[in-house]
């Protein structure tokens, strides 16, 4: 009767909600038989209430954040896009208490960020994923690198050799063991990175533009192994991205501009609302701007195009009308 | 200026168990005041054949030709050649150090020896070619510019040496849509007005190909091909075993003739392929 609570993950993936009480009532059979519910104040990872971020230059005080209210859900996938400076980086940094708020609270699985004896926490829970990944790359050879983290958790050495492997195989880096990550390219160095991060078992990876510096092949690699860490394990990714395509794979885009969440919904509403996004000097994926080009020009597409198939399949059928 | 290098071969740490040949035999010819495009995948070289040109790094085999002269040993002349060949990393901006946008610039001419009225010009006329407002953005600390300001701050202090030539690491990388587009602006400008020879390394193949008059395709070290851009995106199959990818405007009009409508391939803008659209439906009217 007992079943591994992975197999239970993978049977019932279908229904989220269910699925964790599934999960829950195996891992604690003091809730099992339904005694304790499940309520969604559990299915909430990360919520941030009227939270402002201010900091001084010589000539005044500039608001980087204004009154932002949101709720992140365990297991979602988020995109946040908008133009730059527009606060998207300093909102993700206060979701691993990289930043305190000036005013208003963020809650991270319970923890408020305002805490400092929270930090320690929190910031496992939630790996940071840099632009550069010169920014955290630290050891001599590519696995040192990434053992650091697990080296610092006092894991045993078969413990973090395992894990090490596991996550150089993933991010497709085995062989480069031994390499010195400053001679590595700008690719691979990201993928070091990343792997770094990914060793920790983290709930959550906060992405700051994590493929701007990678190859299309890289890009596709990060991605995919980003979405099956969200799809298998249910890791939540809060992904900052300026590439349209990327946050059309998120299960949630939110938009901002000046500090604020100006748009927060799913990609098909989000990003096809070319208007919006022009305005903020912003665009849509290729076949979402195509279709608004054309739409302008008098031809009747649909209004819900998002992606390359869709596009094409409209425009076949629009031409077998005629 | 023109940029050639000759059978050009780089190994890092030659001789040690971490040697790594990071290219191989690439002989390249860049015209004087031509636009150049260097792509590959991740570890292909591009960084590296890059850092040849200006003699950053020394050959380990061929040579590096500059206006018919061999990039040599001799420090001064070197000197001499890292001036008028303007080198821009990765993210520049990273290299920010000083308080102003001002000092930022003016740290090469003041270090060439120039009097300050000559670094006032030389900023100025720097500041105003990337189009970064003298009164507006001077006095301003670097670190409080937008992203794609602090890009275009980097560039004019490489631009103040006045170079003939500029060659610039993944310059697009991280920008927004706005910025990405007011930095093509200013790369063409520099190409077309003021004659500076362009090398652009890039591993997307979007807009900045379509800027570039030829590309310049290394793979695992070695010179693949080369020639005008549309020959490239002709070539859908082999750059994607390369790991690259055609902008994603090309792309799509490669799956909408996969599915039979005659379409050209070979579009890379969306007015192009917007006018492709509606030329096809038209004929489907008509006939």
């Amino acid at each position: 009767m007992d079943m591994p609570g992975a197999l239970l993950y993978k049977q019932n993936i279908g229904d989220r909600r269910y699925r964790k009480q599934e999960v829950q009532a195996y891992c604690f059979p003091a809730i099992r038989g339904g005694v304790c519910p499940v309520s969604s104040e559990q299915d909430l990872f990360i919520r941030a209430e009227r939270l402002r971020y201010r900091y001084t230059l010589e000539n005044g005080v500039v608001e980087a954040l204004s009154g932002i209210d949101l709720e992140i859900g365990r297991g979602e996938y988020v995109a946040v896009i908008g133009p730059n400076g527009s606060g998207k980086t300093t909102l993700l940094k206060h979701f691993n208490a990289l930043l305190k708020p000036s005013a208003g609270t963020v809650i991270v699985s319970g923890l408020s960020t305002a805490d400092e004896e929270n930090f320690p926490a929190i910031r496992r829970q939630c790996g940071m994923i840099f632009q550069n990944p010169d920014n955290q790359l630290v050891a001599t050879t590519v696995e040192e690198d990434i053992a650091f983290g697990l080296e610092n958790l006092a894991l045993p050495s078969r413990v973090i050799r395992d894990r090490v492997c596991e996550v150089m195989r993933a991010l497709n880096l085995s062989g480069l063991e031994q390499h010195p990550p400053h001679l590595l390219s700008g690719g691979e160095k990201q993928r070091v990175a990343i792997a770094g991060v990914l060793a920790m078992r983290p709930q959550c990876l906060l992405m700051d533009e994590p493929t701007a510096m990678l190859d299309p092949a890289g890009q596709r690699e990060v991605l995919e192994a980003a979405r099956k860490l969200n799809s298998d394990q249910g890791i939540n990714l809060i992904h900052v991205t300026h590439f349209p395509e990327e946050a059309a794979l998120a299960g949630r885009v939110l938009v901002m501009d000046q500090g604020q969440v100006v748009r927060d919904g799913p990609p098909v509403e989000v990003l096809t609302d070319i208007s919006l996004l022009h305005r903020l000097g912003l665009q849509s994926t290729v076949s979402a701007e195509l279709a608004f080009l054309l739409r302008q020009g008098g031809m009747l597409l649909p209004a819900e195009i998002l992606h390359d198939w869709e596009l094409s399949e409209a425009l076949c059928a629009f031409a077998l009308k005629i | 200026m023109r940029i050639c290098t000759e059978d050009l071969t780089h190994i890092y740490m030659p001789d040690s168990p971490f040697a790594v040949s990071a290219i191989e035999g690439i002989t390249v010819n860049i015209e004087a005041g031509s636009f150049a495009a260097v792509i590959g995948p991740s570890g292909s070289g591009k960084s590296t054949l890059i850092q040849h040109l200006n003699g950053l790094l020394k050959p380990t085999a061929g040579r590096v030709v500059i206006d018919g002269q061999v990039v040599g040993e001799n420090k001064v002349e070197l000197i001499a050649l890292r001036r008028r060949i303007g080198l821009v990393f990765q993210m520049p901006e990273q290299q920010f150090f000083a308080e102003s946008v001002f000092d930022e610039v003016a740290f090469a001419p003041r270090n060439l020896g120039f009097k300050p009225k000559q670094v006032d010009e030389l900023v100025y006329q720097a500041l105003d070619l990337v189009s970064l407002d003298w009164k507006t953005f001077a006095r301003r600390s670097p670190f409080q510019l937008s992203s794609g300001q602090k890009r275009l701050a980097a560039i004019a202090a490489i631009l103040v040496q006045q170079p003939e030539a500029l060659i610039l690491d993944e310059p697009a990388a991280g920008l927004d849509p706005e910025g990405r587009r007011n930095l093509y602006l200013l790369l063409s400008r520099l190409n077309q007005e003021k004659g500076l020879t362009i090398v652009v390394v890039t591993h997307r193949l979007d807009d900045l190909c379509a800027l570039a008059d030829h590309y310049l395709l290394l793979s695992g070290g070695r010179l693949v091909m080369h020639g005008p851009p549309e020959e490239l995106f002709s070539q859908d199959q082999k750059l994607r075993r390369l790991g690259l990818d055609l902008p994603p405007v090309t792309r799509f009009m490669h799956l909408l003739a996969e599915k039979g409508a005659p379409v050209k391939r070979t579009v890379y803008t969306m007015e192009q392929a917007c006018r492709e659209i509606n030329c096809w439906l038209k004929k489907e009217t008509g006939s």
